[in-house]
């Protein structure tokens, strides 16, 4: 009670929040609380693990029988309704071929192939690379604390990449 | 000529606060990829982690790196995340605020009902921030944050 009481959330409420918490919907302020509350209580941390394992053990089951499902049964009724789409293709040939003999469309046809053949030649052109990015990774830490035994900052000058460094060498020192 | 510019200011004002709320409305798209570092045996470099070589080279002493996980997710401001996190730990980000063209945002990395890690931290929009240190199997964990505004 004393461990719910420090975290700022009962076990029954922090309980509630478990499913919410797991799905990342939780505003900001109570994640963290029911974060720190599970971190501290062996109890809610039991009951997460639990709702974990639970969460894998469904995206297993889903995967599993979406595997099982026998997609060569679904070939042959594609391959009736491709037939049928080809039989209606076919009575349109006669037309078209009557229409290929007429001038006007054998003008289009090449405007048609030129305009196809200048695209395919823009696409062939190198394309100009982009220029160079200046990557800078400033931090500013505002706030910093662990249950580590010790912590240390590391910061590279170039991109002022900063790495937050935990020390776990140092327990009992 | 002051009379006419006014309207003008109020119009680019105008923009500049929709520009910065439409930011705000956006979200933040937050990576987290986690990386294991060891030390021995032949030294490789994960193709992947290619953009942060510089930085890994400069910053640590590991012979190889390999990407163990990566996942991205697009959070609204205030919204907290968990990310699994190699070796049973869990990674809780809450982002905050855009300000100035830096994300703010909560930080904690648990491990086994511990904060190994509890900071709040303002990153440039893009920018990536490092955390490490963990063991894991045989070699220690690198767990890289990156923050990108849509």
């Amino acid at each position: 009670m004393a461990i719910a009481a420090r975290a700022g959330m009962t076990c029954r409420e922090v309980e509630k929040l478990l499913d919410l918490f797991l799905d990342g919907e939780l505003e900001a302020r109570t994640m963290r609380t029911v974060a720190l509350h599970v971190t501290r209580c062996e109890p809610c941390e039991a009951l997460l693990q639990g709702l974990e394992r639970l969460q894998d053990v469904v995206g297993d089951t889903i995967g599993d029988a979406v595997a099982e499902v026998d997609f060569a049964r679904f070939w042959p009724s594609i391959a009736a309704e491709v037939d049928g789409v080809q039989r209606s293709w076919r009575g349109l040939g006669g037309r078209v071929r009557a229409l290929a003999r007429t001038p006007l469309v054998i003008a289009a046809a090449m405007a048609a192939a030129l305009v196809v053949s200048a695209i395919a030649l823009w696409r062939e052109m190198p394309a100009i690379p982009p220029p160079p990015t200046v990557v800078n990774n400033q931090v500013r830490i505002d706030t910093l604390t662990s249950d580590a035994p010790a912590v240390a900052l590391l910061s590279e000058s170039a991109t002022n990449t900063t790495v937050i460094w935990i020390s776990e060498e140092g327990r009992g020192r | 000529m002051r009379a006419a510019a006014r309207p003008l200011a109020a119009v680019f004002l105008g923009a500049l606060l929709a520009a910065a709320s439409a930011a705000r409305a956006g979200g933040v798209a937050v990576t987290v990829g986690s990386v294991l570092a060891t030390d021995g045996g032949q030294p490789e470099f994960d193709p992947r982690l290619v953009a942060m070589k510089p930085q890994f080279d400069s910053l640590f002493r590991y012979s190889s790196y390999r990407l163990m996980k990566q996942e991205r997710r697009v959070l609204d401001w205030g919204q907290g995340a968990s990310f699994d996190i190699p070796g049973g730990r869990y990674l809780v980000i809450a982002p905050k605020e855009l300000r100035d063209s830096k994300v703010s945002m909560q930080v904690m990395l648990l491990e086994g009902g511990r904060p190994l890690v509890d900071t709040s931290v303002a990153l440039r929009d893009h920018g990536v921030l490092l955390v490490g240190g963990p063991k894991q199997l045989e070699g220690v964990l690198i767990v890289a944050i990156g923050a990108d505004t849509e």
